[in-house]
């Protein structure tokens, strides 16, 4: 933790500090995520640019005025008694925390800004998955944080795959179709290593420092899915990732495929019962599979020769 | 101390019977339980599938042990307790009427 002047720490403060100068005017941006809009302001062109980039495969637009109900952010930057600049960030004008880098205040906004289109969007059963998809359909890949799927889903639209999420899968609460939720794909630094040490990565958008101290970085979504883009699921593909283990792809009932998706919801709740049928109709139409790998171009492999993917990169 | 934990274990039927707040349906050939009271999804192997089919409110654990041994003859021995144990299971995830 370093300190400054004002016992700032190196990601972020609870208590922010009142910016007694503003660098220059705030401009806004609008994001869009499918119906979700917030409009992120800043008088950093940096902290705009960088935003904008996150977002960029939903084509953010400059926002001049109000944006009605939607959330308003801000991150304002400034400096306090010859010290900084400091970077605050703010919801609808209430001051949530300082960061002392705009790339650090970046990656907090954009966790929020997701949270919040989450929950906009939580008229969809949302499932915490990566999602990917070919022209015959797309493939669900649940799984809790720290499974690597923002590293197997960078892989794979690396390799050709349409890129839908590496995080949240929206279904449509009506088709069931799968929603594309482009955010960019956000890494660790061991999923980072990993995909640069296997895979002809781009050079990240930012690297930042989360507020739980994690590193990461965040990739720009590879071969995006066109925002109002849609597909079916024809594969539910539970990844497991265990060091030292050969690739396997095995089948999983659909049952149990069921109960995966319903323990990685972020929304069932709200459903209901009707959520579990939506949830039973989409594993008995699609195949399910357990993928236990350590070997990222390998994982990527076969998951290429189950979707019928003609393999870009050769494992 | 006093013990209290026979005080406070909910009160169950000698007849086990599903709970009211609990949908089933079958999924690629295996039970899935739904309970809408805990938003819980359960698989069900077929074993458990047999007993929570018989937990009617008519059938005690002798009658479940007996039906499943018709089925089941050369686990006779490991049934009794294959049944206790399910049924505990059941009860322990909320999924028995009380």
């Amino acid at each position: 933790m370093s300190g400054g002047g004002h016992g700032l720490a190196a990601v972020g403060m609870e208590l922010p500090e009142a910016p007694d100068r503003a660098l220059a005017p705030p401009e806004a941006i609008v994001v869009r995520l499918l119906s979700f809009a917030a409009r992120v302001a800043s008088n950093c062109p940096l902290v705009l640019r960088d935003v904008a980039s996150l977002y960029a495969a939903t084509a953010p637009t400059t926002c001049r005025g109000e944006l009605g109900a939607a959330p308003h952010f801000a991150i304002t930057e400034y400096r306090r008694d010859g010290h900084g600049p400091y970077y605050r960030l703010s919801r609808a004008g209430r001051a949530l925390r300082v960061f002392r880098t705009p790339r650090d205040a970046v990656a907090h906004l954009e966790y929020l800004v997701n949270a919040a289109a989450a929950r906009a969007l939580a008229h969809n059963l949302l499932v915490h998955a990566g999602v990917v998809a070919t022209e015959r359909g797309g493939i669900l890949l649940p799984g809790a944080s720290g499974q690597g799927k923002s590293t197997l889903v960078a892989a794979l639209c690396l390799a050709g795959f349409t890129y839908f999420s590496d995080e949240l899968a929206v279904l449509d609460g009506e088709s069931l179709s799968l929603l594309p939720f482009l955010k960019a794909i956000c890494l660790k630094d061991g999923g980072w290593q990993m995909l640069a040490g296997s895979f002809e990565a781009p050079p990240p958008l930012l690297g930042a420092v989360r507020v739980d101290g994690e590193a990461v970085r965040y990739l720009p979504a590879p071969n995006p899915c066109s925002p109002d883009g849609r597909a079916e699921v024809r594969h539910v593909v539970v990844p497991v990732r265990q060091p030292g283990a050969a690739v396997a792809l095995a089948p999983c009932s659909p049952a149990r495929a069921l109960a995966e998706l319903a323990r990685h919801s972020l929304n069932l709740p709200r459903h209901g019962r009707r959520g579990v049928e939506s949830l039973a109709g989409i594993v008995e139409r699609a195949s399910c599979f357990t993928l236990t790998y350590d070997d990222l171009r390998g994982a990527v492999g076969v998951i290429s020769d189950l979707a019928g993917q003609r393999r870009l990169v050769r494992g | 101390m006093v013990d209290t934990s026979e005080a406070l274990a909910p009160d169950y039927p000698a007849l086990p019977l599903r709970a009211s707040h609990v949908a089933q349906r079958l999924v690629g050939g295996e039970l899935v339980l739904y309970d809408g009271k805990r938003q819980r999804v359960h698989v069900l192997n077929s074993t458990a599938a047999f007993i929570w089919a018989e937990c009617d409110g008519k059938h005690g654990q002798a009658d479940i042990v007996a039906a499943l041994a018709e089925s089941y003859p050369e686990h006779g021995d490991e049934l009794e307790g294959d049944v206790a144990r399910v049924l505990g299971v059941f009860r322990a995830e909320g999924l028995l009427k009380t």
